[in-house]
C-alpha cells in the first residue's frame, strides 16, 4: 500500500510534465523530443547531522534511570545507499525542464552515535546497576523513498556536453520501519515509525551526447533542510543486573535527524 | 468461489504478521487483586487491624454486604471467616473505590481468618480463587497461659521452618513471638536464656529486648552471608506464672543480601502534597496518618510529619529477585501530637506534642514480586505493583514531657506490609501496619498506620547530635515509694543506648554500693531497672547512671537517682484484702459481709466482664510460698473455679496467677464464659495458725477475710473469702484497678506506725463538733490532722483499692446532686472498701473515756438495684473533673469502749467526691477527690445504767481526700 501510495505520488509529482505533452503538439512548432529518460544508479549519501536522542512518556521503573528528554551526547545518523534509479524529465521548452527521479526503494539504517552508541542510557537505577549495556550502532532501520521534483535549466544551448542546474523540492517517505537493534528488540518489537520529511533540492550536472539520441549524464543533487523524525514507542529492555523488574518499559525514543542527503547519479538514456 | 474464499482465508492468516509485533511484549499482568492486608499467613496481627484487599480495577461496590451464610461460601463480598464461622461485618469500598476493607471489626485474639472475596465483587479479576478464601491471617493473643510458654513464630514463620514466612538476611533483626507474655526478667541475652551462636560456637553479640509476647535479637554487626547461626532459647525464659520454656534451638543461614555489589545507599523521606509518586493509593486509608480508635479517647489521627531516613539495598541480584532493605536503628520518623480527650470530648490537659518514633532495632525487609500475580507476569504499576515487607522495632514517645511519660512505649514486631510503585523516577513505597500503642497506662489501642515513603537522592537523613535526657523517674528521686517488686523507670526524652545501659552504664545499687541484679528494660524513651528479685523493705538504693548515651553516642552527663521501698514495721495484724475485681473485700454470708449487720443491704450477684482479669490486692506482703493456685476443685489456697448450676465446683478454671508483693492477678486461658457462673476463693484457715493451703501474711499468722469482726492479731483466720460470679459480656470500657497512693498504712496494722509516713494524698480528717447526753469532754488524742485549724482534727489515714471502669462518652448527663453535664465519661466504681487508720478519742461519759477506734472499714454501698457505683467525669472548666456520691458503711471493729457499747456498725455515711483527673509526671493517671460537703459522723455511746450520748463529728467539706492511681505504665513483673 505504502509502495503504492509512493508510486503515485512520485507519478503526481511529474504529472505536469505529462500534461505539457499533451498540450504541445497544439503549437504547431517542430516536434521537439520533450521526454527523457537516464536510467542508472544512484548514490545517496546522506550527509547526516542529529539532534539528541530524547525520551518520552518515561515512566514506571524506567523512571528510576532515565528521565524525559534528551540523553546527553547522543546522536543517530542514517546509512548510504546505491540504488537503480532513472531520471525522467520533461522538456519545457529547449533548455527548461522539469524532471524526477524514480528508483527502487532502498533501506535506510538508523544508526546510534556518541553516548547512544557507547554507553548505557539506564547504567543505574536507584544507584544499582541495572545490567542494560550501551545500545551500540544499529538502531533501525526502514525502506526509504526519496521522491524529487526538479526544475532544470540547461547552461549552454547544445554541443555534446550540456552542464545544466536546477532546484525544486523533494519528500523522503519511509515504510516498513523496524528497530534492529538486538538489545531493543530482545524483549519486544517496539512500534517504530518514521515522518515524511521534506527538503529542498539543487541541482547541477552535465549531459553528455554519446551518440545520435543517445546521453550519458552525471547527476548531483543535494537536498537540503531534510529532517527525518523517528521515534520507537514501547521500548522494552531487559535488565539482566535487576531480576527483580526483568524487563523494563523504556517508553519512547524520538530520533530527529538532519538527513540532508547528497544524491549522485550516474545514467545513460535517450529522449522520446 | 471457493478459491476466492482459499485467498480470503490466506490473507487473514497473513495479516497478523504483517500487522503485529512479531514478537509479543512480556505478558501484562491481568486485571486482578493487587494488595492485601495483613499478608497472606502473617500472624500476630493486632486484632484492631483494618483488612484491605485492593484490586487493580474499581470493584463493584453493590456487591458489598452484610457478611452472613456459611463459612465455606459467605456471602457479603468481602468476608472474613474465623472457627466460629462467618464473621458479622460489612466491608466498605476504599476511598479510591478500587478496594474493599473492614473495619473495627471484633476480632478474637489468636485466632485464624480466611478473607473470602466473592467474585462478582471485581468481575474483571484473573487472580481470584475459585472457589475458597483469597488469603488468610493470625491475630495476636497476649493472653497469659497456664502452659508452659512456647516459641510460636521465628521472623513471621513456623520456628521448625525459620523461613517460612521471611527469608533470613545478614542484616536482618531475628523477632520472635511467644504463645503468652513473658517475664521480663528471664529474658535476656545470656547462656540459659537467649544465644546466638555462628558454627564455630562463637557468641554473637546483639541486643535483646523483649516485650509481652515479643522478643527481638539484633546482632550488633550483620551476619557473615552465608553464615549458619544458631539460636538458643533455654529454659531460663518463663512465662509471667513463672513457667519456664522448654530449651530448643533454631538453626538458620543468614543470607548474603550484598553479593558484589555490598549495601547501594539510598534515603528516604516520607512523602508529602505535591511529592513525585504513584497517583493512586493501595492502602485504603490516607497516606501517612497514624490513626487510633478507642473509645477511652476517641478517634485520634496523628499525621506524619516531613522525616527522612538512611537505608540500604542490597544486591539485586544475590537473592535471585528480591531486594533486601535496611533501615538502621536510631533513625525517627515524626508524627504531630494528640491532644487527648477522654472519650474525644472531655480534655484531660494532656498533649503529647510531637511524636516521634525511632527504630530501636535494624528494620528492614525486602522488595519482592506480587504475590497475587503469575511469576511470568512482568511487574507493572497499575496491576502488579512490588511488595514490601517491612518490619521494625520502635520507640514511640513524645516532646512533651508529660505527654512522653504517658506515652512512650516499645512496640516490637510491627510488620509492615505494601506496595513498591516506581514512578516520576522515585520508588514509593507505601506500607500499610497495624500496631497496639499503649494508652494512658491503662489499655491499649488499635492504631493502623499508613507510612508512604520515597526515595529522594537529594535528601539527607539527620544527624542526632543532642544527648539524652532525664526527664522523671518512678518513684520520684528522693522517695520511699519504690514497691519491692517493682522496678524503678528512668524516662527520657528519647531512647538510650540499651547495650551501653546494661554494660554498665546503669547500675542499680542497695545503701552498701554494692550492684543489686537488674535487667534494663526498654520502654520507648524510658528505661526500667527491674530486680531480679524481690527487693527488702525499708532499703535505700540509688540507680547510678554513669554511662547513658542515645544510639547516635552523645553522652548524658552522670546522675544519680536516689529511691527507698516504704518502711515496712512489724505487726500482728492479720493479712487481708484491701481491694477485689470482682467483689467485695470481705467474706460473705447471705450476700452481706461476715461480722456486719443483718440489716446490711446484701450485695447482688457480681459478674465479671469477658476480658477483664481477676485482681486482689492485699494490705500486707503476701507470703510467696503461701500462695498455690488450685488445679482442682477445693485444692489451693487460691481458687479459681467454676461451678455448676447447683452452685458446685465443676473444675479449676486454667490459667495464670500473676503474684506480686501484695497483688494477684488471675488471667484464665479463655475469656469468661458469658452467662457461666464461677467462683473466687481465699482461703484463711479455720484458726490463727497458717496450714497448708492456706494464705498467710508476714506476722506468720493466716490471713483475715472477716475485717468487721475485729483486724487484730487475734483475728487471724476465719471464713475463706468466697466471691461467686458470673460471666458477663465485654463491657467496652477501660478497666483499670485502681489502688490508694501514697498510702501510710503500709504494714496493714490498721496503726500509724513509727516508721510510717503520714500521706495527706488519702485520708480523712474528723472533727468533733459537739457532744450529746452524758457524754462531754470529747477530744482527739492524737497529731493534729489539720494545724490551720483552731479545732483538733483527727487524721483516719485510707487504703484500699477501687476498681473502676471508664465508659464511653455520654451526653446530657445528672450528676451526683442533680446538676447536669452536656458530656461526660461514667465511671464505673465496684463496691469496695476503704480502711483507715485508728483514732485516739478521750471522752467523759460521766467517767473518763480513752479509745481507739482501731482499723475503720468504709464499704462502699451498691446502689440500689445492685451493680456498680456510677461516678462521671466531666469537663470542669478545662479540668477533667470525677463526680460521685458514695453511699458507705462504717464500722470500726476493733473500738471498745470501756463497758459501753458504741453504734459506729454498719454506720451509714453519705459523701459526694469531687476533684481531678490528672497524669503524674511518671505518667500515672491520678483521681484525686475530696469531699464536696460536710460529712457528719454521728457515734452513739451506750453505757450501763442508762448512761448515753453522742461524739458528733463532721468530715470538712474537702478533707476526706482520695488519690486513686493507675498501676505504674512500664509495667510491673511477678
Amino acid at each position: 500500500m505504502t509502495k503504492l501510495l509512493l508510486t503515485a505520488l512520485t507519478l503526481c509529482a511529474t504529472a505536469p510534465a505529462f500534461a505539457d505533452e499533451v498540450r504541445a503538439p497544439a503549437r504547431k512548432a517542430p516536434p521537439m523530443k520533450r521526454l527523457y529518460v537516464r536510467a542508472g544508479v544512484a548514490h545517496v549519501a546522506p550527509l547526516a547531522d542529529s539532534r539528541e536522542m530524547e525520551l518520552a512518556d518515561v515512566d514506571g521503573a524506567a523512571s528510576l534511570a532515565v528521565r524525559n528528554g534528551p540523553i546527553a551526547g547522543s546522536g543517530a545518523s542514517v546509512s548510504s545507499a546505491t540504488i537503480p534509479a532513472a531520471i525522467i524529465g520533461y522538456k519545457l521548452t529547449p533548455r527548461w525542464s522539469l524532471e524526477t527521479v524514480l528508483g527502487v526503494p532502498f533501506t535506510v539504517k538508523f544508526r546510534a552515535t556518541g553516548t547512544l552508541a557507547n554507553e548505557s542510557i539506564a547504567p543505574m537505577a536507584l544507584g544499582i546497576p541495572t545490567g542494560v549495556p550501551a545500545l551500540g550502532a544499529e538502531l533501525g532501520e526502514a525502506k526509504a523513498v526519496p521522491p524529487v521534483v526538479t526544475a532544470t535549466y540547461q547552461l549552454t544551448g547544445g554541443g555534446r556536453l550540456r552542464p545544466y542546474a536546477g532546484a525544486g523540492v523533494s519528500m523522503l517517505f519511509a515504510y516498513d520501519a523496524a528497530v534492529t537493534n538486538p538489545l531493543l528488540v530482545e524483549v519486544s518489537r517496539p512500534e517504530f515509525t518514521v515522518k515524511p520529511a521534506p527538503g529542498l533540492a539543487l541541482q547541477a550536472g552535465a549531459e553528455a551526447r554519446l551518440a545520435k539520441h543517445i546521453y550519458a549524464r552525471l547527476d548531483v543533487k543535494f537536498i537540503a533542510l531534510m529532517l527525518a523524525e523517528a521515534q520507537a514507542r514501547h521500548v522494552q529492555v531487559r535488565t539482566p543486573e535487576l531480576p527483580l523488574f526483568d524487563t523494563v518499559e523504556v517508553g519512547t525514543a524520538r530520533m530527529s535527524v538532519w538527513v540532508n542527503p547528497l544524491i549522485v547519479q550516474l545514467g545513460i538514456g535517450t529522449d522520446f | 468461489m471457493a478459491s476466492t474464499r482459499r485467498w480470503y482465508l490466506l490473507a487473514l492468516a497473513l495479516l497478523p504478521a504483517c500487522g503485529a509485533d512479531p514478537t509479543p511484549p512480556l505478558a501484562t499482568a491481568e486485571p486482578g487483586v493487587v494488595f492485601t492486608a495483613p499478608a497472606d499467613r502473617q500472624i500476630d496481627v493486632p486484632l484492631g487491624t483494618r483488612v484491605v484487599v485492593t484490586f487493580s480495577d474499581p470493584i463493584a461496590a453493590s456487591a458489598l454486604g452484610p457478611c452472613s451464610g456459611s463459612p465455606e461460601a459467605p456471602t457479603g463480598g468481602v468476608c472474613l471467616v474465623g472457627p466460629n464461622g462467618v464473621v458479622r461485618a460489612t466491608a466498605t469500598v476504599t476511598p479510591d473505590g478500587t478496594g474493599a476493607q473492614l473495619e473495627d471489626v471484633a476480632l478474637e485474639p489468636g485466632t485464624t481468618y480466611a478473607v473470602h472475596v466473592a467474585r462478582d465483587v471485581a468481575p474483571t479479576a484473573q487472580n481470584l480463587p475459585a472457589p475458597g478464601p483469597l488469603f488468610s491471617f493470625t491475630t495476636r493473643s497476649t493472653r497469659p497461659r497456664a502452659a508452659a510458654p512456647r516459641l510460636v513464630a521465628f521472623n513471621g514463620g513456623d520456628p521448625a521452618a525459620p523461613e517460612s514466612f521471611r527469608p533470613m538476611f545478614d542484616t536482618s533483626t531475628i523477632r520472635l513471638v511467644f504463645s503468652e507474655p513473658l517475664d521480663p526478667r528471664t529474658v535476656a541475652l545470656a547462656p540459659g536464656s537467649v544465644e546466638l551462636v555462628d558454627a564455630n560456637n562463637r557468641q554473637v553479640p546483639a541486643t535483646v529486648i523483649a516485650s509481652g509476647i515479643h522478643v527481638v535479637v539484633d546482632p550488633v554487626d550483620d551476619l557473615d552471608g552465608g553464615g549458619r547461626y544458631t539460636l538458643r532459647l533455654g529454659a531460663g525464659i518463663a512465662d509471667l506464672g513463672g513457667q519456664a520454656l522448654a530449651p530448643q534451638s533454631i538453626e538458620v543461614t543468614a543470607r548474603d543480601t550484598r553479593g558484589v555489589t555490598g549495601a547501594i545507599p539510598q534515603v528516604l523521606r516520607t512523602r508529602g502534597a505535591g511529592d513525585p509518586g504513584p497517583k493512586t493509593s493501595r492502602a485504603g486509608a490516607p497516606a501517612n496518618v497514624i490513626a487510633i480508635v478507642k473509645p477511652l479517647i476517641g478517634r485520634e489521627a496523628a499525621a506524619m510529619l516531613p522525616s527522612a531516613v538512611a537505608a540500604s539495598l542490597g544486591d539485586p541480584k544475590v537473592l535471585g529477585g528480591p531486594i533486601a532493605f535496611t533501615i538502621r536503628r536510631g533513625q525517627r520518623l515524626h508524627a504531630s501530637g494528640l491532644d487527648v480527650k477522654l472519650g474525644g470530648d472531655i480534655p484531660v490537659g494532656l498533649s503529647t506534642g510531637d511524636i516521634e518514633i525511632e527504630l530501636l532495632t535494624d528494620g528492614g525487609g525486602r522488595i519482592y514480586r506480587n504475590p497475587h500475580q503469575p511469576d511470568d507476569q512482568r511487574p507493572e504499576n497499575e496491576r502488579a505493583p512490588l511488595y514490601v515487607d517491612l518490619s521494625l522495632d520502635v520507640a514511640v514517645y513524645a516532646v512533651d514531657p508529660g505527654g512522653n511519660a504517658v506515652l512512650t512505649q516499645t512496640v516490637l514486631g510491627l510488620q509492615a506490609t505494601g506496595t513498591a510503585t516506581a514512578a516520576d523516577g522515585v520508588l514509593a513505597i507505601e506500607t500499610v501496619a497495624s500496631m497496639d500503642l499503649g494508652l494512658l497506662g491503662v489499655t491499649s489501642a488499635p492504631s493502623n498506620l499508613v507510612l508512604e515513603l520515597i526515595t529522594d537522592a537529594s535528601a539527607t537523613a539527620p544527624t542526632d547530635t543532642t544527648p539524652p535526657s532525664l526527664v522523671a523517674t518512678f518513684p520520684a528521686d528522693g522517695t520511699a515509694e519504690l514497691p519491692v517488686d517493682g522496678g524503678i523507670e528512668l524516662i527520657f526524652d528519647e531512647p538510650i543506648d540499651l547495650d551501653l545501659a546494661r554494660a554498665g552504664g546503669i547500675r542499680l545499687e542497695n545503701a552498701q554500693g554494692q550492684a543489686v541484679a537488674s535487667v534494663i528494660e526498654s520502654h520507648g524513651a524510658a528505661v526500667v531497672v527491674r530486680p531480679l528479685a524481690r527487693l527488702p523493705y525499708s532499703q535505700r538504693f540509688r540507680v547510678l547512671l554513669s554511662d547513658v548515651a542515645d544510639v547516635a553516642g552523645n553522652r548524658l552527663a552522670t546522675v544519680t537517682v536516689s529511691v527507698a521501698t516504704p518502711a515496712l514495721a512489724s505487726t500482728g495484724a492479720p493479712l487481708t484484702v484491701a481491694g477485689i475485681h470482682p467483689g467485695v473485700p470481705c467474706a460473705l454470708n447471705g450476700g452481706r459481709c461476715v461480722g456486719g449487720l443483718t440489716s446490711d443491704q446484701p450485695y447482688r450477684p457480681f459478674t465479671l466482664p469477658a476480658d477483664e482479669p481477676i485482681e486482689i490486692a492485699f494490705t500486707q506482703p503476701i507470703t510467696p510460698g503461701t500462695i498455690t493456685l488450685g488445679a482442682a476443685c477445693g485444692t489451693g489456697s487460691v481458687r479459681i473455679e467454676e461451678l455448676s448450676g447447683a452452685g458446685t465446683c465443676v473444675a479449676a478454671v486454667a490459667g495464670t496467677l500473676m503474684r506480686r508483693d501484695r497483688l494477684l492477678t488471675f488471667v484464665p486461658d479463655a475469656p469468661w464464659v458469658e452467662g457461666r457462673a464461677y467462683r473466687i476463693t481465699l482461703v484463711s484457715g479455720n484458726n490463727r495458725s497458717c496450714n497448708a493451703g492456706e494464705l498467710c501474711g508476714p506476722s506468720g499468722d493466716a490471713a483475715s477475710f472477716d475485717p468487721l469482726n475485729g483486724m487484730t492479731g487475734g483475728d487471724a483466720g476465719g471464713p475463706a473469702l468466697a466471691i461467686d460470679f458470673v460471666g458477663a459480656p465485654r463491657s467496652g470500657g477501660t478497666y483499670m484497678f485502681a489502688q490508694t497512693a501514697p498510702f501510710t498504712d503500709q504494714n496493714g496494722s490498721g496503726t500509724v506506725d513509727g516508721v510510717e509516713i503520714r500521706r495527706d494524698e488519702n485520708r480523712a480528717a474528723l472533727r468533733i463538733k459537739r457532744t450529746t447526753g452524758d457524754v462531754s469532754n470529747a477530744r482527739f488524742e492524737t497529731q493534729d490532722c489539720i494545724p490551720s485549724t483552731p479545732e483538733v482534727e483527727a487524721c483516719l489515714y485510707l487504703g484500699g483499692a477501687m476498681p473502676v471502669t471508664l465508659g464511653e462518652v455520654e451526653s446530657g448527663c445528672t450528676l451526683p446532686g442533680g446538676a447536669t453535664a452536656a458530656r461526660c465519661v461514667p465511671v464505673q466504681i465496684s463496691p469496695a472498701a476503704m480502711y483507715g487508720t485508728s483514732v485516739a478519742m478521750h471522752a467523759t461519759a460521766i467517767i473518763g473515756i480513752d479509745t481507739d477506734t482501731g482499723t475503720a472499714v468504709m464499704r462502699v454501698r451498691e446502689p440500689a438495684g445492685g451493680g456498680t457505683v456510677t461516678g462521671y467525669i466531666v469537663d470542669d472548666n478545662g479540668t477533667p473533673t470525677l463526680v460521685v456520691a458514695l453511699d458507705l458503711y462504717m464500722d470500726a471493729p476493733d473500738m471498745s469502749i470501756p463497758l459501753s457499747d458504741h453504734d459506729l456498725h454498719s454506720k451509714q455515711l453519705s459523701v459526694t467526691l469531687k476533684g481531678p483527673v490528672s497524669f503524674l509526671p511518671d505518667g500515672r493517671i491520678a483521681i484525686s477527690v475530696a469531699n464536696v460537703a460536710e460529712v457528719p459522723v454521728t457515734v452513739a455511746i451506750d453505757a450501763p445504767l442508762g448512761v448515753g450520748g453522742t461524739v458528733e463529728m463532721v468530715v470538712p467539706a474537702g478533707e476526706m481526700k482520695l488519690q486513686l492511681l493507675s498501676n505504674p505504665l512500664r509495667g510491673v513483673s511477678r
